[in-house]
């Protein structure tokens, strides 16, 4: 029975045991060889100390080693953290500290750059090193990852874990400078595969290929998808788009899974794609934010066998809704539908249904809502809450995810996207607080009042609009305020998807009768400005 | 037809103000923008764009491999090549 992220592999292990489980570049593993080597290092993580329900943090490239951590810490009964290679030692050190990681699993030269970060990290006891390990990282124990491979000794052969424990943290790559960290459970994980898999329909026929990364739930869900159904699953790190192409026909992928960002990379010039036959390319699915249409329209003119889908996810519940192929072409702005085996309530601020048309909150019930965030009490119970529409009967009401996302069915019950409950920005993917953005605007010289709003934007989702307000100047008018040189001084203070796309002087902002800035009017005043960005 | 070193400030200044990180590390003309993940793949077809539509030199798909985008310098030879194949650098 498979109640454990690893499970789904020791199961893929003994049906396709000469199957190829994992690829990256010219080294390959068959299903067998992976499970071998995760117990190994099962093995070897529990010799160095580490114990049930431990962080264990995972910071590799796209490579065997990266998939054969994440599985090994699962088998030694802790939770893996994936880090994305490319966040800076601030960053890590973030991520190491907040979920007071025991051991991290990373490679040599790293550990070099990462030591005077990691020495501040209390918690931390030891490093493992894919490849050459370094003389010394301070007070750290320093391990190879190959040694601990070949750990010998007897299986783990009773798993300490159950369904409802820790299975992995994900840190959001959010707003802030300090991402939070969202918690899976090892059956959330495992739902996540085992819907995923069904309306994708995979099979251990089906080769896809990762180029998300694991630390995005997304990313993870496809990996583990494969694992369940005894898929290959490709590895891939890619700087041009024609890297993609070439190891989607070199590879004979039949599954790809993008964002927005990486169909608009797919579909510039240079990508090779309309050129390149891709017969086996069986689908490709979006998530992460809306795909504009002129993009969903230039790939299925290169992809015309191919069947897309579109898919809607909150990081603290995996993934949450998709529209089936069939409908794209009748409602091809559409959210979709609930994925199998989860309720998508659409609610009014009272907790009652909406009706069709009606626009309300999205909120998702199923087996995939997260335990929360880790060590964040409070954020949690913002997000996650008891289900308003629990009969009372049948006693204690289920925990359901709040996504903070307005949303409206038409007749036919299919959700579209309208925007966010609070003044929330959501661009490219991030959720992005006016406040913070207003913040950083109100510290770059001559702005005196500063508001944000996020506007339609095809590429998006969203762009940021900011309506800026100059200092009195010295001579009683204004001061000279350039939006250029305000961008360029708010370059410096936030990163780079929170930077407004757009800045409007005003020569004072709209309030309310109560005195606070009149948002609304400011929406309406950016779409009868722009009427055919309105949607 | 530009020197190298206008190709090298143009470069730098468009680097530096689009992508926000490479200002906060005071990025040099030989650092790696790659692995110090400055940029990322769409931070590469940024770069791109702005060699083929703002200095105006159309790039073949041969000359898209990352050693060519390692650091503003080996940008600014990829650029000044293609301006004056003849002339070595």
């Amino acid at each position: 029975m498979n109640s454990l992220v690893h499970h789904m592999l020791r199961a893929s292990a003994e049906q396709y045991p000469r199957h190829e489980a994992i690829v990256h570049g010219p080294a390959r593993q068959s299903y067998l060889e992976l499970w071998q080597t995760v117990q190994g290092i099962a093995r070897g993580l529990r010799a160095v100390g580490v114990e049930r329900g431990d962080r264990v943090g995972v910071l590799l490239e796209p490579s065997l080693p990266l998939v054969q951590s994440l599985l090994g810490v699962s088998a030694a009964g802790a939770a893996f953290v994936p880090i994305h290679p490319g966040l800076f030692p601030e960053q890590v050190e973030h991520i190491v500290r907040d979920c007071g990681m025991r051991v991290l699993i990373t490679d040599g030269p790293r550990v070099a750059k990462l030591q005077e970060a990691l020495a501040r990290c209390p918690a931390l006891e030891g490093v493992v090193c894919v490849g050459s390990v370094p003389a010394e990282c301070g007070k750290l124990g320093l391990h190879s990852f190959e040694e601990l491979a070949a750990a010998a000794g007897t299986a783990i052969e009773r798993d300490e874990c159950i369904e409802g424990d820790l299975a992995a943290i994900l840190y959001t790559s959010g707003s802030t400078g300090r991402p939070k960290g969202v918690m899976l459970t090892h059956r959330n994980v495992l739902a996540g595969a085992e819907i995923v898999a069904e309306y994708l329909h995979i099979t251990h026929d089906d080769r896809t290929l990762a180029v998300l990364p694991f630390s995005f739930d997304a990313g993870l869900n496809q990996l583990m998808t494969a694992l369940h159904t005894g898929a290959t699953c490709v590895l891939l790190k890619f700087l041009f788009a024609k890297d993609i192409v070439a190891a989607l026909a070199k590879e004979r992928i039949t599954g790809l899974a993008g964002v927005p960002s990486l169909w608009n990379l797919l579909t510039q010039d240079h990508s090779k794609l309309p050129e390149t036959s891709l017969p086996h390319l069986r689908y490709i699915s979006n998530t992460g934010g809306a795909m504009p249409l002129s993009t969903l329209a230039r790939l299925r003119e290169s992809l015309p066998t191919t069947q897309v889908y579109l898919m809607y996810g909150l990081t603290e519940a995996f993934r949450s809704t998709y529209l089936p192929p069939e409908e794209l072409d009748r409602r091809p702005t559409s959210m979709g539908k609930a994925i199998p085996n989860t309720e998508i309530f659409v609610l009014r601020e009272d907790g009652t249904p909406c009706d069709a048309g009606e626009i309300g909150e999205l909120v998702h019930r199923g087996p995939t809502v997260t335990l929360g965030y880790w060590n964040q009490p409070e954020l949690t119970a913002q997000a996650l809450r008891p289900n308003p529409l629990f009969p009372p009967e049948l006693g204690k009401p289920d925990t359901v995810c709040y996504s903070g996302d307005l949303v409206k069915t038409d007749e036919d019950g299919f959700l579209y996207f309208i925007g966010r409950r609070d003044n929330q920005i959501k661009s490219s993917g991030f959720r992005i607080s006016p406040n913070e953005v207003e913040a950083a605007l109100l510290r770059c010289g001559e702005v005196r009042e500063a508001a944000v709003i996020g506007v339609p934007d095809e590429m998006l989702g969203q762009s940021i609009l900011a309506y800026l307000v100059p200092r009195d100047g010295a001579n009683g008018g204004s001061a000279v305020l350039e939006p250029e040189h305000v961008l360029e001084a708010v370059a410096d203070l936030l990163p780079r998807h929170m930077i407004p796309k757009e800045v409007v002087i005003l020569d004072k902002l709209p309030q309310t009768s109560s005195g606070k800035i009149d948002y609304p009017q400011l929406r309406k005043r950016a779409a009868e400005a722009k009427p055919q960005a309105a949607s | 037809m530009p020197p190298q070193e206008t190709i090298e400030a143009k470069l730098q200044q468009f680097i530096r103000q689009q992508f926000p990180v490479a200002r906060q590390h005071h990025v040099g003309l030989h650092d790696s923008l790659l692995e110090l993940g400055i940029v990322d793949s769409l931070g590469v077809l940024e770069i791109v764009t702005f060699i083929e539509k703002d200095l105006g030199v159309p790039l073949t798909d041969d000359e898209l491999v990352p050693e060519h985008f390692t650091s503003i310098a080996t940008i600014a030879d990829l650029v000044s090549r293609r301006l004056d194949p003849e002339g070595a650098v």
